[in-house]
């Protein structure tokens, strides 16, 4: 297959402060991360006339562009929880495609650590089927859903509470690679088997962290891109879908919408699995990477559980995958699937200090939103 | 922990869900035009799009399609540890559901279970799932 180009490329990337980062608003940290984002573009902020944020206020594309003195011809705020950025960044760079803007930044931003906003039940929507029928039964959100994919996927292929902890193992040892990573000191297998059961079979460390922080990632025309210093990495493919919203409604718990992102992500870079050299796939929780893993397409269904095994996924296998530490160790401000762009664009341009992948030319960041419920795979590249 | 659990909200399709189970039925709906079962319930059949539904009684019998124990319970309420699950009726609809009445070291995928109504407060009843009798 001929690799093909949609023509677009990803010029900026940046993350705002991360971690605790107290005494600021979410929009504060996007406002700082985009201002990241134009330096490492070398581009001024005048630049930009296409926004796509979510999930800092209400009005979050209109308060961000508020917030930074523009006003873009392109606004997005559709929010699909964690992969909405990775949707962005595929409606930007059509909308690019199509005229409607020449240079779109999206960004994030989140102080959920410092504002103690997570709650044990998670938000309870008016009006949705799940406030109809499901939250009675206190379901934690969203991990109890994480939980009952997991309890199945042990059934049905014979995977083990071992098999989970190699996840959280590998993002450990990648972050203990990144000084921005939230933890670093050393985590082994029977470290997560001996954390608090939350919601079985997921244990605490099976979780992400909570902490605070930004993002933002800028996109342009490869023709525009071509003038700026530092190389463009193209966006060669992407898809999205999304399955679900109440637990009841997913039409499986190991079939997932990856399987759909996928293979539409790759028909469209012309590119197959074989073709990654650095995964990115969204680590709410360690189950994530198993299914995701098998959904997209890296391996047969239930053979992930193997897959990770010996430290495959970990520095220094032959599978390099959430290599700045994932959410499970680096950040995880509430919506992770900007960080994903970030670290594959870092990947790709070879300024992944200690963490480098050696000479990477295919990423594929892959993000999940709300409960396995939306699915957004992108795939980037570089000459 | 300082919460009740929230009440079930109603709409005309919610209500008739949880006026049945209050009545002690577990009501699906049922399509007259092709024999498609579906929860919950909607204006049109998700199958032939046909507006020609029904709620009926499901037989309450089913398995577990997938469970988790949960160890920290965010209402007062509701003491930890509870067991949550995914519950696939015979009749081919899967719910969200609790299972009562058996050990958590017992449970497991695939289990067969068989509805049970447990009255929570204001008049509302949960259908919920204990392990199948013999």
């Amino acid at each position: 297959m001929a690799v093909r180009t949609t023509g677009t490329a990803i010029i900026g990337v940046a993350e705002s402060d991360l971690g605790a980062v107290p005494g600021r608003t979410a929009a504060d940290l996007a406002v700082q991360a985009s201002l990241r984002a134009t330096e490492d573009a070398g581009i001024a902020l005048s630049e930009i006339d296409g926004l796509s944020t979510c999930n800092i206020s209400r009005f979050s594309a209109i308060q961000l562009a508020e917030q930074l003195g523009i006003f873009p011809s392109y606004v997005d705020s559709t929010i699909t929880g964690g992969s909405s950025f990775e949707s962005h960044l595929a409606h930007a760079s059509a909308a690019i495609r199509a005229g409607l803007c020449s240079t779109a930044l999206i960004a994030y931003g989140s102080v959920q650590r410092s504002r103690r906003a997570r709650k044990l039940e998670g938000f309870l929507e008016s009006g949705t089927s799940a406030a109809q029928y499901e939250s009675v039964y206190a379901p934690l959100y969203p991990i109890s859903f994480y939980a009952m994919v997991a309890q199945r996927y042990m059934h049905e292929y014979g995977a083990k509470p071992e098999d989970l902890a190699e996840v959280a193992v590998a993002a450990r040892r990648w972050a203990a690679l990144n000084p921005k990573a939230f933890k670093r000191d050393p985590l082994t297998v029977e470290d997560v088997l001996a954390s608090p059961m939350v919601s079985s079979p997921l244990r605490a460390a099976d979780c992400c962290l909570v902490t605070d922080g930004g993002g933002a990632v800028i996109v342009t025309s490869t023709a525009r891109a071509k003038d700026l210093a530092k190389k463009p990495v193209e966006v060669l493919g992407h898809a999205e879908t999304t399955t679900h919203d109440a637990m009841s409604q997913a039409p499986g718990l190991l079939r997932q919408g990856s399987a759909s992102t996928a293979r539409r992500a790759f028909e469209m870079a012309g590119l197959a699995p074989s073709d990654v050299d650095v995964t990115q796939i969204y680590d709410a929780f360690t189950i994530n990477v198993l299914v995701g893993l098998e959904n997209l397409g890296f391996c047969g269904y239930g053979e992930a559980k193997d897959f990770v095994k010996s430290g495959r996924i970990a520095p220094g296998g032959d599978f390099p995958l959430n290599t700045q530490g994932g959410g499970l160790s680096y950040c995880h401000p509430g919506m992770f699937g900007i960080f994903l762009l970030i670290e594959a664009v870092r990947q790709l341009r070879g300024e992944a200090g200690p963490r480098q992948v050696s000479d990477p030319k295919v990423a594929l960041c892959h993000g999940t939103g709300g409960i396995f419920s939306a699915h957004s795979t992108v795939i980037l590249g570089v000459q | 922990m300082a919460s009740l659990r929230p009440l079930p909200e109603g709409d005309a399709y919610a209500e008739a869900f949880w006026k049945g189970a209050s009545n002690g039925q577990l009501l699906i709906q049922h399509c007259k035009s092709c024999g498609h079962r579906q929860h919950y319930a909607r204006p049109f059949c998700l199958k032939c799009r046909s507006d020609a539904l029904e709620m009926v009684p499901a037989s309450g019998k089913g398995t577990i399609y997938s469970f988790t124990v949960i160890n920290r319970s965010p209402y007062e309420d509701l003491p930890a540890p509870y067991a949550v699950a995914l519950v696939r009726l015979e009749e081919g609809v899967t719910l969200l559901s609790q299972i009562v009445d058996c050990d958590p070291g017992r449970l497991r995928c695939d289990l067969p279970v068989e509805v049970s109504f447990q009255p929570l407060r204001d008049g509302v009843t949960l259908p919920v799932f204990r392990p199948a009798q013999p």
